[in-house]
């Protein structure tokens, strides 16, 4: 399988210092890790650091699933790949670049015209939030069809858009049913799963060759969980390249093909699901796992020690040395890079074995 | 202290004895079309001392209208929630106002969502402090009316702070120490504390009364299952520390309530599908909806190794 999107070097900075108003203005001199609130100052000419030299590859017909906790740069990633970085954030080197193999365009170098043509019709995007990824004021099939209106067909334009707009609802899993009766409703009227399908159905109207989707399970309950990750495994089966933002490992350990982990935006750990979710190495990783509760025995769950600091800036050495349970002196100065340890399965430790 | 009993190894036997009954339920609300009306039908639920029963279901089945009329907050169409407490029933619907906020205080509740559960104008040791103000615990021996006229003469003092604010004070801190937020964090405004340092003080905040029974909506599904990992960790030592102390939770995450449930009681579109022991419900779930949510669960877990 080719590739259908890499990302090469990627790294994003924000402007001046770094504020998210989590931090007092008394608290910047404090540098405690542990309590979850690491401050510094601003740090040199660039800015903070938001994404730091990220590698990654989407593969058309898989499933990568990106995993990490909140704040660590997920969803700025998803965003710098859209185009859709706040005016804070800007990306300072790196490229990515659709259909590498066969005319590799780098979407960092498009204006916002050019950018378009890609948007919606090559990338689909189903943003993190469901009620305001939609607009209120427009059936579901409404708001399909306007992405399927970007698409020009020159004969039967009308029934052709109709037809497709259709198609992608019962692509996205929605039933005949829905199609009849509900699918002019507006989304007040709809349920959190039909809403999240509805997100989908617009996003696939155009048969993107690459699907983002940023956290596209948060706010289901089990149930429409596994009903939409069977739907997008199965967009993923017919070609696209599909990438999983998430922060739970459970949901998608069992639909996705790989697995990369970030924190404090670094990958950390990239390997197929079976090598992370089952043998991961890094620390981190282990963490991450060690959290989710399992269904068979009562055993207490590891959190993970400490919080994750809302910026890595003025770490030096390993980004997760500070809460790393197996920490070592090399840890703090020297900064682990992701090795190729077994085929496919890279880590960047010091200490995995 | 409760007799013994309550601290067994599984507080899902009768001896922990009765706190809420709810008998006869029905509740009802339709929002225009028929497809999108709704009905909650339960004959019997019981929550025991030192329990924690877990209500489990998936969206729309009822689980937060259900948690809704047990902790006093969503008057059913009939029937009725009796709170037992100290050999005396009392209805929580059928009786009077002065009655019902006399037994309020026995009640905590944590939500789901973490931005809007406090007040973002306000420090989080005074949304803490709220309860202990508004029930005006610790209960002091002077009758409530001269305590009003004693809330109106501090008021009127302005200044310095009574003893009997200090106490209030000392408890709240004491509350916040224990959910992990040192005093520093609890003279902070919610906006600087992490998602999870704020469900530990909206959790503070449902523990300062001491209340007989908690309630808590989701509280761990808006934040990081690392996060997750943590405050569940809490609610199980909070819930070891005080072994009367029963605790209503609401969750579609079979696993959680693993961690957390002595009973499990599983809601399909407003029935009570099927409650038992947790133990019993993961094991050989009866009912479809018990059935489909262990397998689901099952599925997803098991590609973890």
């Amino acid at each position: 399988m080719s590739d259908a999107l890499r990302i090469e070097g990627l790294s994003v900075y924000g402007q001046g210092q770094y504020d998210f108003g989590r931090q007092n203005a008394d608290e910047r001199e404090s540098n405690d890790p542990l309590s979850g609130q690491q401050n510094t100052a601003a740090s040199g000419a660039r800015g903070y650091e938001v994404i730091s030299q990220v590698n990654l590859s989407l593969r058309a017909g898989k499933v990568l699933g990106l995993v990490g906790e909140t704040g660590c740069g997920k969803t700025t990633l998803i965003n710098s790949i859209l185009g859709l970085l706040p005016a804070s954030l800007s990306v300072a080197s790196g490229r990515i670049l659709i259909d590498p193999e066969e005319q590799p365009v780098d979407l960092l170098q498009l204006n916002n015209r050019q950018r378009a043509a890609y948007l919606g019709l090559r990338i689909g995007y189903v943003p993190q939030d469901v009620r305001s990824g939609l607009n209120p004021l427009m059936s579901a099939r409404q708001t399909v069809r306007e992405g399927a209106k970007r698409k020009r067909d020159r004969k039967h334009q009308r029934s052709a858009i109709t037809q497709r707009t259709d198609d992608a609802l019962r692509r996205a899993g929605l039933s005949d049913d829905f199609l009849r009766s509900d699918a002019d409703r507006r989304p007040g009227r709809l349920s959190g799963g039909q809403c999240q399908r509805v997100l989908i159905a617009q996003a696939i109207v155009n048969e993107p060759s690459v699907l983002l989707l940023d956290e596209p399970t948060a706010s289901l309950d089990p149930t429409s969980r596994h009903q939409v990750l069977e739907t997008i495994r199965r967009l993923a089966d017919d070609g696209a390249a599909v990438c999983l933002v998430t922060h739970d490992l459970a949901a998608i350990a069992s639909m996705v093909d790989s697995v990369a982990v970030m924190y404090l935006g670094r990958l950390v750990e990239i390997g197929s699901a079976d090598q992370v979710l089952r043998h991961s190495r890094h620390p981190y990783t282990r963490g991450l796992l060690g959290c989710v509760p399992r269904l068979d025995e009562k055993r207490t769950l590891q959190p993970i020690n400490g919080e994750a600091p809302v910026s890595g800036n003025g770490l030096t050495g390993c980004r997760f040395y500070p809460r790393c349970p197996l920490r070592q002196i090399q840890c703090e100065v020297d900064e682990p890079q992701l090795s190729k340890a077994q085929l496919e399965h890279q880590v960047a430790c010091h200490v995995a074995e | 202290m409760l007799p013994s009993e309550a601290m067994d190894e599984q507080p899902q036997n009768q001896s922990g004895g009765v706190l809420l009954r709810a008998s006869d339920l029905c509740f009802a609300y339709s929002s225009g079309a028929k497809s999108q009306s709704f009905e909650l039908i339960v004959d019997e639920l019981q929550v025991h001392a030192g329990e924690v029963l877990v209500l489990c279901g998936a969206s729309g089945s009822g689980k937060s209208t259900l948690l809704s009329i047990l902790a006093g907050t969503q008057r059913p169409d009939s029937g009725r929630v009796d709170l037992l407490t100290d050999g005396v029933t009392r209805d929580l619907y059928g009786c009077g106002r002065q009655q019902w906020k006399a037994s309020r205080h026995d009640f905590g509740l944590v939500y789901q969502d973490v931005r809007e559960s406090l007040n973002d104008r306000r420090r989080v040791i005074d949304s803490v402090l709220d309860p202990l103000l508004v029930h005006d615990l610790p209960k002091s021996n002077i009758g409530a009316c001269v305590n009003v006229w004693q809330r109106i003469v501090e008021l009127v003092r302005w200044g310095g702070e009574s003893e009997r604010q200090k106490k209030q004070r000392a408890i709240a801190l004491d509350v916040l120490r224990r959910v992990g937020l040192q005093a520093e964090q609890a003279d902070r405004f919610p906006k600087n504390l992490s998602g999870g340092q704020r469900q530990r003080a909206a959790i503070a905040r449902a523990l300062v009364t001491q209340p007989r029974l908690v309630f808590l909506d989701e509280p761990t599904s808006a934040l990081d299952v690392s996060v997750q990992a943590s405050v569940v960790s809490l609610l199980r030592e909070l819930h070891q520390e005080n072994p009367v102390r029963g605790y209503v939770f609401v969750t579609h995450d079979l696993a959680l309530a693993r961690q957390l449930a002595d009973r499990i009681a599983v809601l399909d579109r407003g029935r009570l599908a099927e409650i038992g022991p947790a133990d019993e419900v993961l094991r050989s779930p009866t009912s479809n909806a018990g059935r489909e949510m262990v397998a689901i669960a099952r599925r997803e877990l098991d590609a973890l190794g």
